[in-house]
């Protein structure tokens, strides 16, 4: 094995030998830890018996069934989708706007500005809920999705900043400068070169709120009544114990989860290596 | 983000700087900061027999420091938290040392990666899924009375076991993260000369390698300590009602007691306790110039 | 003479396919300054790595004062190295970082902290144990990195590429500076560059390398004004290389070229040579006593030390260092010589 810098083709010694044993033990160890209840969900999601724990029985596809025929779970994971995409766009626009001016401008007091928008960051998602709950009770508007929208932009918008911001740099500027120069209008600029250009740390920041959207349950939990998106739909079975549907649902969540990271990695990285 | 020896814009674009930032910072005044500002208020309010009495007083903070159950709570978090941060950090550096310095970094960036996959189970699925492997019936009890290890179910669900264990499964994975990001950092000229001079490994570890992932560290352990104080999930699911800590008293107040005050202000000192713990590890997160 | 003599035999070092170096045969005096030049991919690094301890070779050896220390990591070598990027340790200030090694070998605080002041003294930045790593100059880090490495008192430095970072003048200064520490310490110097400039300012012998073998090895006057190779002439300077074919004549052999005859000593008739003449020994002024045609200038560029020339002399152009105060223009027609003793022949390889 080459291994870079310090050199290993030395005779090895058994207390060398001892060590590495412990120590890719110890990795051994520490990955099993890491992926024993992940493996439980999904291997008992196929359990062909009424709780999803040792012995295991089966497999079967009985739960995953009655999971897409559970039409409570099937629209608490529409919410969630309609719930991820919306506040996940705004919150990159929002995201986006700010950061480019603030990249691009400099206005006086954008340190300022840049501490407002961080700010959520810092406060944790059940004080947002208790917050954003509060305003809604003293005006009376009462619990819906479009409340846990507005929450989710309100935690992801900080990280869609953020994000952005890191993207924008002199070189880019050029390049708008550039098609500025050849005549371009701000729209078009912004349109043609940044956006495009850009489009690598967008998709990201869409990307990553999304998933924190979609995942968030405190927020959604305390704003919802009726309509909830699926972590509290899931909650909720949660409460009546042990059920291979919950297996099922979770591995579904899972997979997708994964699958959609996937996807944003390779789309991002095909896109950034297009630069030039 | 500075573009060097840029001029100052004009007035018209300094403007067009603030209007495109316009949305973002009305978002976040509208919804962040007067929300806030209300959950201020309110912890100065106090709800007596049903009503909300709008006239300022401390009693919600008097009793969130004194009343046994509240103070409990903040204690039991301060102590999960803080056990939390030990355990992930012992868990995790041996990991991310290994990832990063035992073998090429393409296994190493896999490994990674895939230490990291359950991160991406919903949270509350994740916290589920560690019912399922520590409830009485549940994967281990199951497992030991098989292999005839014990005669009944241990009892590890619904204790501050279980949810140490459900935290520290979690923010092994940040911390392996963070910690490999800052080991991966450190360039390898330094170990090597401090191998020239005449350090053995360990002495490498001790005296080069753990002083400069330092940084690492210390982001790692902030994020989970603030993560883990203020997580109502995991505690619930497999703390159970044994013990509360401070997010469930808060969500309890809420919930049963409507007691919207009393929640704000027990906010209120959760958002302190961040603050504060902010303020003893920022100095440490090697921001900057080094 | 605190230096050590360091030996290497028959080193190979290869990565799969790839040979990073062929059977390498070294010898390097004790308390000499060796500079081991080379353009990126030569196989220099690898060997100073080898030398180090930091990688071993798949054959041969390497004796330090005719010890085996092929395998000995870097802590028990009696080498220590001075690395590129100076690997500084940021978190400690310069005293703790010169310190280093001697703490290592549990030197007491006293001692160390006067072995410390004394060789900061030498590398001229008394006083600076206090400072802070961040705070120092490009030059200055370098000799804070060449302190930490002399403090230990080390048969052999070993120095990579330590002035590619500065700037020209910076570097100039800091070659003299190296030269005078190696004279004062007399430790064994290896010096890897791809700076011909700095190998010739620096060495007592260079060695000369490409894809990993040695092309040229001896005192910078001799591997500049008599290379043995095609490589080291094109490599140590500018040179114009002329083919040539050995013939045998009334008079000995000579060379036959395109510019004519070229008298020559040794080597089997018939063999394909190459002729090697630097720009500064060729004449514009029929000053040399071997005449070589009348020559064409075509391009001619002030330089400040020299004009630089391009002429042309039948199919061939050649590269002229003319005398700065030398008339030309392009367009003259002036007949070219060179010293006989100014030309070199090389094997065709």
């Amino acid at each position: 094995m080459r291994r870079v810098g310090l050199a290993s083709a030395v005779p090895r010694s058994p207390m060398r030998w001892l060590g590495s044993v412990l120590a890719y033990g110890y990795l051994g160890l520490v990955y099993a830890f890491i992926f024993l209840p992940v493996v439980a969900l999904m291997l008992f999601s196929f359990q062909d018996g009424l709780v999803p724990v040792p012995p295991f029985h089966g497999p079967t596809l009985r739960w995953y069934a009655e999971l897409f025929a559970d039409e409570r779970m099937m629209a608490a994971l529409r919410n969630s989708v309609w719930v991820g995409l919306t506040s996940s766009a705004i919150a990159t626009g929002l995201g986006f706007l700010a950061a480019y001016g603030l990249a691009r401008y400099r206005p006086p007091a954008a340190s300022v500005i840049r501490g407002v928008l961080i700010a959520p960051i810092a406060v944790s998602y059940l004080v947002i809920g208790l917050g954003l709950s509060i305003v809604a009770n003293q005006l009376g508007v009462g619990r819906s999705l479009t409340l846990v929208v507005i929450g989710h932009v309100v935690i992801n918008l900080p990280l869609a900043f953020a994000v952005v911001l890191s993207q924008m740099s002199p070189a880019q500027e050029r390049l708008e400068k550039a098609a500025r120069d050849l005549g371009a209008s701000e729209v078009r600029v912004l349109a043609l070169v940044t956006v495009p250009v850009l489009l690598p740390g967008l998709l990201a920041a869409f990307a990553l709120s999304f998933t924190l959207s979609w995942d968030e349950f405190v927020i959604a939990f305390l704003l919802t009544r009726f309509d909830v998106t699926l972590p509290v739909e899931i909650w909720s079975s949660i409460r009546t114990g042990l059920d291979p549907e919950t297996n099922a649902v979770g591995t579904l969540v899972f997979l997708l989860s994964v699958g959609l990271l996937a996807i944003t990695l390779a789309v991002v990285s095909r896109l950034s290596r297009r630069r030039v | 983000m500075a573009a060097v020896g840029r001029t100052r814009p004009e007035g018209a674009s300094t403007g067009r700087g603030w209007a495109l930032a316009g949305p973002a910072l009305a978002w976040t005044t509208a919804f962040f900061l007067a929300p806030m500002v209300f959950v201020l208020a309110y912890s100065l309010f106090r709800r007596v027999g049903g009503e909300l009495v709008a006239s300022l007083s401390f009693e919600n903070y008097r009793r969130a420091f004194t009343e046994a159950a509240f103070r409990t709570a903040l204690v039991n978090s301060l102590e999960v938290s803080v056990i939390t941060v030990i355990a992930s950090v012992l868990v995790a550096y041996p990991v991310a040392y290994l990832l990063a310095y035992r073998m090429p970094r393409r296994w190493g960036q896999v490994l990674l990666a895939l230490a990291v996959l359950p991160f991406w189970t919903s949270y509350v699925v994740r916290s589920y899924s560690w019912l399922l492997v520590l409830a009485k019936e549940g994967v281990v009890n199951r497992t030991l009375m098989a292999l005839g290890l014990v005669a009944e179910p241990i009892t590890i669900a619904n204790t501050r076991a279980a949810t140490v264990i459900g935290f520290v499964h979690f923010f092994t994975m940040l911390m392996a993260l963070t910690i490999y990001a800052s080991l991966v950092q450190i360039p390898e000229s330094y170990r090597k000369a401090a191998r020239d001079l005449g350090a053995s490994g360990w002495r490498t570890l001790v005296h080069v390698t753990l002083p400069l992932s330092l940084p690492g560290v210390v982001v790692g352990a902030f994020l989970t300590f603030v993560l883990a104080i203020g997580d109502y999930i995991t505690p619930q699911i497999l703390g159970g009602a044994q013990e509360l800590l401070l997010p469930q008293a808060i969500m309890l107040q809420v919930q049963r007691s409507g007691d919207f005050p009393m929640a704000a202000a027990l906010s209120a000192v959760l958002l302190l306790v961040i603050g504060l713990a902010y303020l003893a590890s920022a100095r440490r997160f090697g921001l900057g110039a080094r | 003479m605190r230096g050590a003599r360091v030996v290497v035999e028959g080193l190979t070092k290869r990565y799969g396919e790839v040979t990073a170096l062929a059977d390498i045969d070294l010898e390097i005096e004790a308390g000499s300054y060796v500079v081991i030049l080379g353009p990126s991919g030569s196989g220099k690094t690898t060997l100073l790595s080898i030398l180090g301890g930091f990688a071993h070779p798949t054959s041969g050896r390497v004796l330090v004062d005719g010890r085996d220390v092929t395998f000995d990591p870097p802590a028990r070598r009696p080498t220590t190295t001075v690395f590129q990027d100076y690997a500084l340790f940021p978190h400690m200030n310069v005293g703790r970082n010169v310190g280093f090694g001697l703490a290592m070998r549990k030197v007491p605080r006293e001692e160390r902290r006067r072995r410390v002041a004394e060789v900061l003294a030498l590398v001229g930045l008394e006083g600076a144990e206090g400072r802070d790593v961040a705070t120092l100059s490009g030059g200055q880090r370098q000799r804070v990195a060449l302190a930490r490495a002399l403090v230990v008192e080390p048969p052999v430095l070993l120095l990579d590429e330590p002035l590619g970072a500065l700037d020209l003048k910076l570097r100039r200064q800091m070659q003299d500076e190296l030269s005078r520490i190696q004279r004062t310490t007399g430790t064994t110097f290896v010096h890897v560059t791809h700076d011909q400039e700095e190998a010739m300012a620096l060495a007592d012998a260079v060695v000369v390398l490409s894809h990993g073998r040695i092309e040229d090895h001896g005192p910078p006057e001799r591997v500049y004004l008599r290379p043995s190779s095609r490589f080291a002439a094109g490599f140590m300077g500018d040179s114009n290389l002329i083919e040539g074919r050995v013939v045998e004549g009334p008079d000995g052999s000579v060379v036959e070229t395109a510019l004519g005859a070229v008298p020559w000593g040794s080597a089997a008739p018939d063999s394909r040579v190459v002729v090697s003449i630097r720009p500064e020994h060729l004449r514009l002024d029929g000053s040399g006593a071997l005449g070589l045609g009348r020559a064409e200038v075509r391009e001619r560029h002030f330089a400040g030390v020299y004009q630089r020339c391009f002429v042309r002399v039948g199919d061939l152009e050649l590269l002229v260092f003319a005398p700065p105060t030398m008339r030309i223009s392009p367009g003259d027609v002036v007949p070219l010589s060179v010293d006989p003793t100014d030309v070199a022949v090389l094997p065709q390889d």
